[in-house]
């Protein structure tokens, strides 16, 4: 893939990896949901995410002529620059909740850029995604609201262990796109992913306080130096480590940079494999093949 | 767990009608839950929900043309299989030429449709 | 009147074609006999969410995976909306499936087999669709309405899945070789498990059939089958693994072999080869995740015991 030569497909294979490997993730759950009637309404959220990777690659396509399976099925494990946090396995339904919440509050903010984008045919895409998503959010809060209320201490608990084990690699969603100055100073990226990354942190840091569950947020202790975003060079063989959390004046703020390389760099952790084999094997094993 | 009716018109100027029932812990969680059980197939133009034993309905806030979802669902509607008759067809009269079909007796209600590509 | 009078006269209603509300007075018989029936349907569709959920994260295009991902959604659905009728009737459904994942009461026979293939995937939804679809179409004239209503949204989503399993056996039969093969293995396969699924020769009193619960034996339902898939599938040159099987003239119905009926009694008592794997497996998901339901019910939660 040539994308660093041309970071508006970068931009693009970020977006729609992501929503394809959360898709994939979400999907899982289908027929399996721990409530009857929540089961389809998480099998919605993962059909629309597909369908949205759908959408994007379809921009992908437009560029490189590529069709949107080759797309999704056809690349190596390398090649995908989703965030790891959506390729992490479903674990229980704290996990998968607390994840849902991190994501698609995460993706509200990018795509509440995007869709002033100067590349018109992003922002109508945008424009489309952002009505389907705003059930996500719904549905995030909603199962948020109620796990953190205080009904169940088990749940409350489960829905912390959940956001602690994930919000380190959430951030992640905003590791800096390759060549991103030149989007941003072209429009195509409305903002810095830095300015995106400062902007959710202190959306979800008031909500988690107002449910006295900033813990979560002190836990995620700083490991990276502090080291300017956004710099889009490769860092070389160092798996990525995100900026720390802090709270000053009133507001919950990240400390320093992203150090390494992550998913939009091609590094996925070690559970993209097993993932990546399942999803491509069929396609793979049949080139060409219609189904 | 409480038992909530779901209901929705099905176009605009119908009463309510009951459709279904979800389990849910409120009527916003209801609400939720309903509109993605009974109305992701745009079932109908608007939706609410009653708690099983009381009187008052609450309504839902999704527009019609939001329900279902607006990107393509053609692959879980009607529209999505038209043609597949055809298709039938089509791949049927391609193996007979192939020599693949296999023969035998059928009812009368079968053969018609099955003697138009006998070689 | 007394309870044996009450019974003669429901009865009578029933064999006129009088339909029954949930409201309504019913001899226990029914009763229990209606919500044996309908918890057995609810249990299967959530059941078989589960052999086709397997290829979701294996489908080889974007389309089939949204697709398939949509149908096994509809299944649950189909289960949902079963397990309400169900709980009408008089049993809760935190009971129904804790009496599930525990082994106690049954799905059908079909859903205790893997799905191993595409080829399956592509059987299932064309063949097993088929099936469930001929029984279903059937139960629009079942005595009890709330499941006759039940029946009425399910069929029309039973239908779309049929067609889009037509879909996918079509694309396979006029692929490559390969492809072609992944589903006559898939029918050598699963012929039996489908003749299965009609159940046994209807027994002399089938007390469903007596209390209007099902309007047609057994055997009736296998030969609607016969007569709609078996030349569809000649037409695609794919043969049935029954040499027996043949249209009578004579007799105006079709000759077949019967199967293994000894299997059928095993596998629906809990022993078929994916049975114990997938209530295990949903029994797990159901233990740890009491708090789900303590959420949902809005009851303070009791320390465990």
């Amino acid at each position: 893939m040539t994308e660093d030569a041309d970071p508006r497909l970068a931009l693009l294979l970020a977006l729609a990896d992501d929503e394809l490997i959360i898709g994939h993730r979400h999907a899982e759950w289908t027929g399996w949901a721990p409530h009857i009637e929540e089961d389809l309404a998480f099998s919605s959220i993962a059909q629309d995410e597909l369908a949205h990777a759908r959408l994007l690659y379809g921009l992908v396509g437009a560029m490189t002529g590529q069709g949107e399976d080759e797309l999704a099925f056809g690349r190596a494990p390398a090649e995908y620059r989703n965030a790891v946090l959506c390729e992490r396995p479903n674990r229980d339904w704290g996990y998968s909740i607390a994840r849902q919440y991190l994501y698609d509050t995460a993706d509200a903010v990018r795509l509440a850029a995007l869709v002033h984008s100067a590349w018109k045919e992003l922002a109508d895409v945008v424009a489309l995604m952002r009505l389907e998503e705003r059930y996500h959010l719904e549905h995030a809060r909603a199962w948020f609201q109620r796990m953190a209320g205080g009904a169940s201490a088990t749940a409350r608990d489960r829905l912390a262990t959940g956001l602690t084990a994930a919000v380190g690699e959430a951030m992640a969603v905003f590791e800096p796109i390759a060549g991103e100055e030149a989007l941003v100073q072209e429009g195509v990226l409305p903002r810095p992913s830095e300015d995106l990354l400062s902007q959710w942190i202190a959306e979800i840091g008031a909500e988690l306080e107002a449910a006295s569950l900033d813990f979560v947020l002190e836990r995620h202790a700083s490991l990276g130096e502090l080291v300017p975003t956004g710099s889009g060079e490769m860092q070389g063989e160092t798996a990525l480590a995100p900026p720390g959390i802090g709270h000053r004046e009133g507001r919950w703020v990240h400390d320093g940079g992203f150090v390494g390389a992550g998913g939009r760099r091609g590094r996925h952790s070690d559970d993209f494999e097993p993932l990546w084999e399942e999803m491509t094997s069929l396609y793979r094993a049949h080139p060409g093949a219609r189904w | 767990m409480p038992v909530w009716e779901v209901l929705g018109r099905r176009t605009e100027g119908d009463p309510f009608a009951v459709v279904g029932g979800v389990k849910a812990p409120d009527a916003e969680m209801a609400l939720l839950l309903a509109r993605e059980t009974h109305f992701r197939h745009k079932e109908g133009v608007s939706y609410g929900v009653r708690r099983r034993g009381e009187g008052h309905i609450h309504e839902g806030t999704w527009p019609a043309n939001e329900l279902g979802g607006v990107t393509d669902r053609s692959y879980r509607r009607q529209e999505g299989y038209v043609g597949v008759g055809a298709q039938m067809k089509r791949v049927h009269r391609e193996l007979a030429a192939r020599g693949l079909v296999v023969r035998g007796p059928t009812p009368p209600s079968t053969r018609s449709s099955r003697d138009d590509v006998d070689d | 009147m007394t309870y044996d009078e009450r019974v003669a006269e429901f009865k009578a209603g029933i064999d006129a074609g009088r339909k029954v509300e949930a409201g309504d007075w019913m001899p226990d018989e029914y009763r229990q006999a209606a919500l044996k029936f309908i918890e057995m349907h609810a249990n299967s569709e959530v059941m078989g969410a589960l052999p086709e959920g397997t290829w979701i994260p294996r489908a080889p295009t974007l389309k089939r995976k949204l697709s398939l991902t949509a149908k096994v959604q509809d299944e649950v659905g189909h289960g949902q909306i079963l397990y309400r009728v169900a709980e009408d009737i008089g049993k809760t459904r935190e009971q129904m499936f804790d009496d599930l994942v525990n082994g106690r009461t049954k799905f059908h026979n079909v859903f205790h087999y893997p799905a191993e293939t595409w080829g399956d995937v592509a059987y299932i939804g064309f063949l097993i669709d088929g099936a469930a679809l001929v029984n279903q179409k059937a139960l629009l004239d079942a005595s009890y309405m709330p499941y006759v209503r039940a029946m009425r949204r399910i069929c029309p989503e039973e239908s779309l899945h049929l067609r889009h399993g037509e879909q996918l056996v079509l694309e396979l039969v006029s692929g490559s070789d390969a492809q072609r093969k992944l589903f006559q293995d898939a029918v050598n396969r699963w012929w039996q498990p489908t003749m299965h699924f009609f159940g046994p020769p209807s027994k002399q009193k089938d007390m469903l059939i007596y209390w209007g619960i099902k309007t047609r034996t057994n055997e009736s339902l296998r030969q609607e089958f016969f007569t709609t898939y078996v030349p569809k599938l000649w037409d695609l040159g794919i043969t049935v693994p029954d040499p027996g099987l043949a249209w009578n003239e004579e007799r105006g119905e079709w000759d077949w072999t019967q199967p293994d009926w000894d299997e059928f009694w095993r596998v629906v008592k809990g022993d078929g080869p994916m049975t114990h794997i997938r209530l295990a497996q949903r029994k797990t998901v159901w233990d740890t995740h009491a708090w789900v339901r303590e959420v949902f019910a809005g009851i303070p939660e009791q320390p465990a015991a």
